[in-house]
């Protein structure tokens, strides 16, 4: 009797993540009658069913890779990762990191910003300059997948991100709460159509995504003082800046190739 | 050479392997790798959105038949293909012929 768990496993995975708009069933027979051909050829090679299995799924891609292979073909963007989206995430992990570090240290040390705290403002800025770095990393790896909302999104955020480090800049502070909604709405949508197409970390996305509320109160109601508003902000800011460095992790440690070619046995 | 290189003329290697003849995807993409002698080396996968945005735009047609007990969707080079996968090939050899004049280091034609 023949093992076809690991394909049978692969399709259903590509069912569930196949873009929407996908023929699905067709393109999931096509996908199976490939898989099994491949399968076969290597059984007549002499290897055995479940490591042909493997190798015809290694050499096919991984479903993520198939995944955004459709829908790029879609509406445009990048299948394979790239040494630019890599360096994104780097940068959206340092910057995630420092967001956390340095919101956090401004928010237990009721930290005069205006004064002794003037390192805040460049600091803070770099913080969401590296994160702005891997939203457009992100950007450019996943865009394919944009519903209408999240076209409305992807162009908050960055606007957001701006007036956000132009308001930190001049100590705007009205600014810099419109700056922060434009964010928190952005990333919204665009997360909505992220979380359905299940392109990164769900986990990482629902991080952010709980962040922004806690973030959105300390701009709304913070005081200065060591209250409840400040320990939102320390959670909410640390919370954003996991879940960016989370999300940059993913896209920097996607590999180059999504499988190698298996050497053909003899 | 690498997926990214490859990327931008899929299309056109996939158009040049129909133009052989209707067959279905497996078929294709051992053909391209016979072909380029193991030299043109991606996910399999990411042939099959390249032939559905071909069938989209019209250059290709699909049916689907049964094999092995499987369905299996046979791709077949329209007429509309046929005249893009000619004009596209020119294009490719008078580019690759220009390239390769630049890489040669022959010079520049003057005016003098």
């Amino acid at each position: 009797m023949a093992h076809h768990g690991l394909i049978a496993s692969y399709l259903d995975e590509l069912r569930a993540n196949l873009p929407r708009t996908t023929d699905l069933d067709d393109v999931l027979a096509e996908v199976e009658d490939h898989l099994r051909e491949v399968v076969a050829a290597h059984v007549r090679c002499g290897m055995d069913e479940q490591t042909a299995e493997r190798h015809a799924l290694g050499q096919f891609g991984s479903a993520e890779i198939v995944t955004r292979a459709f829908a790029a073909a879609q509406r445009g963007g990048i299948a394979m990762p790239t040494p630019v989206t890599r360096f994104a995430g780097l940068a959206a992990m340092i910057g995630g990191t420092s967001i956390i570090v340095v919101f956090g240290l401004a928010s237990i040390s009721q930290l005069d910003v205006g004064g002794t705290g003037r390192w805040f403002a460049p600091v803070a800025t770099a913080s969401f300059l590296l994160a702005l770095v891997g939203l457009v990393g992100l950007h450019m790896r996943h865009r394919a997948i944009y519903s209408s909302l999240g076209r409305v999104g992807r162009w908050l955020i960055p606007f957001g991100v701006i007036g956000l480090i132009v308001s930190i800049a001049t100590w705007f502070v009205i600014g810099g709460i419109v700056a922060q909604v434009m964010i928190a709405v952005g990333l919204v949508l665009v997360g909505i159509d992220v979380w359905g197409a299940g392109v990164m970390d769900r986990r990482a996305l629902a991080l952010v995504g709980i962040s922004i509320p806690a973030v959105l109160v300390v701009a709304a109601f913070g005081t200065g003082q060591f209250d409840w508003a400040t320990i939102a902000s320390i959670v909410g800011f640390a919370g954003l800046g996991s879940g960016f460095a989370w999300l940059g992790h993913g896209l920097w440690r996607e590999p180059a190739r999504a499988s190698a070619p298996p050497t053909a046995a003899v | 050479m690498t997926p990214e290189a490859l990327k931008g003329h899929l299309d056109l290697l996939l158009l040049a392997v129909l133009t052989d003849g209707p067959t279905h995807g497996y078929a294709i993409i051992n053909e391209l790798r016979t072909r380029s002698g193991d030299t043109f080396d991606l996910p399999e996968g990411t042939v099959y959105p390249a032939l559905h945005r071909l069938q989209r735009a019209g250059y290709v047609t699909s049916t689907w038949t049964t094999a092995n007990g499987r369905r299996r969707r046979v791709y077949t080079l329209t007429d509309r293909g046929s005249a893009a996968f000619a004009t596209e090939r020119r294009a490719w050899q008078e580019f690759a012929t220009s390239v390769q004049q630049v890489l040669g280091g022959r010079p520049w034609p003057t005016t003098a």
